[in-house]
């Protein structure tokens, strides 16, 4: 089949219309032939509008019911978790970057904040232990970063509109996990976002944080996971923290640990 | 665990756009899935009872498309092109599928051309459930088929709408194949030439 005689059925191929040995020559041609395959396109594209132009009428309400009543019978999991993990893969690169740089820079923070504070007077010595404290956090951060068994996943937030942007990182090897979030949107007073993991339908808590500047970080204890979670979410809960996520997830992502060799 | 998403109300949901809520469905949120429902249930509906003719079958198509949205998001790809358009789309080729299995099991009774004239789309049958943009777009699509020769409109039609092929809409009509063929083809080139900007829209 040649252009031209592709241009005569395209038409009718898009409609649904055309023959199905016609279908079969178009196919192949279009495989090959980029003009065509606009050409089709824009007819399928056009065939695909007709629909929008039929009157609307409403559905009828015993059919709400029974749809939204199979929905609600469906399990959580079940299909969430292999849809992600596609995406996972491919955002790993660039997440394991934006979190090297965002502790690297984060420990420069405090290495300078530290300089700043020593020889201050002794009301600045509880300051002093608390950044300490923090640059200790970092140096454990940038373990977990730097270990040779070192594995992350990016957490993804639940809205399309959000800039906010995470990832989880952990290793087995020094026992340590470490949830990042940059870009969250501000909270309401008497709120905190609270990080989880989850186990088939358990979760189980991972800290709370109250955002600065919209960054988040979570030191975890892998020590007191028994075994690797399936997801990690994190929640809006009120402040201090719930004991079950009460809220939908914000931010999520699928664990998949890798088998170390 | 159960979960509730303590920010859920019509209000909050009414305000996202659809490929926000289909991007919420991938975390299995009811509240999106009951807003695009109420959004686009009467649509599928009405697609689907144009092109199946019967309101059983008509409801058995909404729910299982409907359920493939919820349990595949992934399936729509929001680059190419608009949610509704995609819907409807899929919404007809399901129940094309189901009346050409229909017609292989038993004998299809396809309407007549009459018939097929009675219920022709109208611009006062606008649904207030409709989107001022779905309601835009409608009329415009509404006014492209309006200007083309009727005889060339109700050929698409058969074609589009009740998944007939050339050879099967020639043998309702009674026209020769050439002619059907000709028709489908100068009928959508016009479509096509009056609907570019909606098209653009489609392939942003």
């Amino acid at each position: 089949m040649d252009c031209q005689e592709v241009a005569e059925i395209l038409d009718a191929y898009a409609l649904g219309a055309a023959e199905r040995s016609e279908g079969r020559g178009l196919e192949e041609h279009v495989g090959d032939c980029l003009r065509c395959w606009e050409e089709l396109n824009k007819a399928q594209r056009t065939a695909a509008l007709l629909a929008l132009s039929l009157p609307v009428a409403d559905a009828p309400d015993h059919l709400r019911e029974r749809i939204m009543r199979k929905v609600a019978s469906q399990g959580w999991w079940g299909r969430t978790i292999p849809v992600l993990l596609p995406r996972l893969r491919l955002a790993r690169p660039m997440v394991a970057s934006f979190a090297g740089v965002a502790v690297l820079g984060f420990a420069a923070f405090m290495q300078t904040e530290m300089s700043n504070l020593r020889g201050d007077n002794s009301a600045l010595e509880l300051k002093v232990a608390r950044v300490d404290s923090d640059l200790e956090q970092a140096r454990q951060v940038e373990a977990v970063l730097l270990a040779g068994d070192s594995q992350q996943v990016p957490i993804n937030p639940a809205s399309t509109t959000s800039g906010a942007t995470g990832a989880y990182h952990w290793s087995a090897a020094t026992g340590i996990g470490v949830i990042f979030l940059t870009n969250m949107p501000p909270l309401t007073w008497g709120s905190s976002y609270q990080a989880w993991f989850t186990f088939g339908d358990a979760a189980i808590s991972a800290g709370t944080c109250f955002t600065v500047g919209g960054f988040c970080r979570f030191e975890v204890d892998l020590s007191v996971m028994s075994a690797p979670p399936d997801a990690v979410g994190i929640s809006v809960e009120p402040l201090g923290g719930s004991g079950e996520p009460t809220g939908g997830w914000v931010m999520f992502a699928a664990v998949q640990e890798r088998q170390q060799p | 665990m159960k979960m509730r998403d303590v920010s859920a109300s019509e209000g909050v949901y009414g305000g996202l756009d659809d490929e926000e809520l289909m991007q919420r469905l991938f975390y299995q949120d009811q509240q999106a899935f009951r807003t695009l429902y109420n959004r686009y249930g009467g649509l599928v509906y009405s697609t689907s009872l144009r092109v199946v003719r019967d309101a059983h079958i008509a409801e058995d198509m909404v729910q299982e498309i409907f359920l493939r949205i919820w349990r595949k998001p992934e399936s729509y790809v929001a680059q190419r092109g608009r949610f509704a358009t995609w819907l409807t789309s899929v919404t007809r080729n399901r129940c094309v599928d189901e009346i050409r299995s229909r017609k292989r099991r038993f004998r299809y009774e396809a309407p007549s051309p009459e018939e097929q004239e009675r219920d022709p789309p109208g611009p006062e049958e606008d649904n207030p459930a409709l989107t001022a943009e779905l309601s835009d777009q409608r009329r415009l699509i509404l006014a492209a088929l309006a200007d083309i020769p009727a005889e060339q409109r109700q050929i698409i039609e058969l074609a589009y709408f009740r998944g007939l092929t050339q050879q099967e809409i020639s043998d309702l009509l009674g026209q020769p194949l050439g002619t059907v063929k000709t028709r489908i083809r100068l009928g959508m080139q016009k479509l096509r030439t009056a609907l570019t900007p909606e098209l653009r829209w489609e392939a942003r």
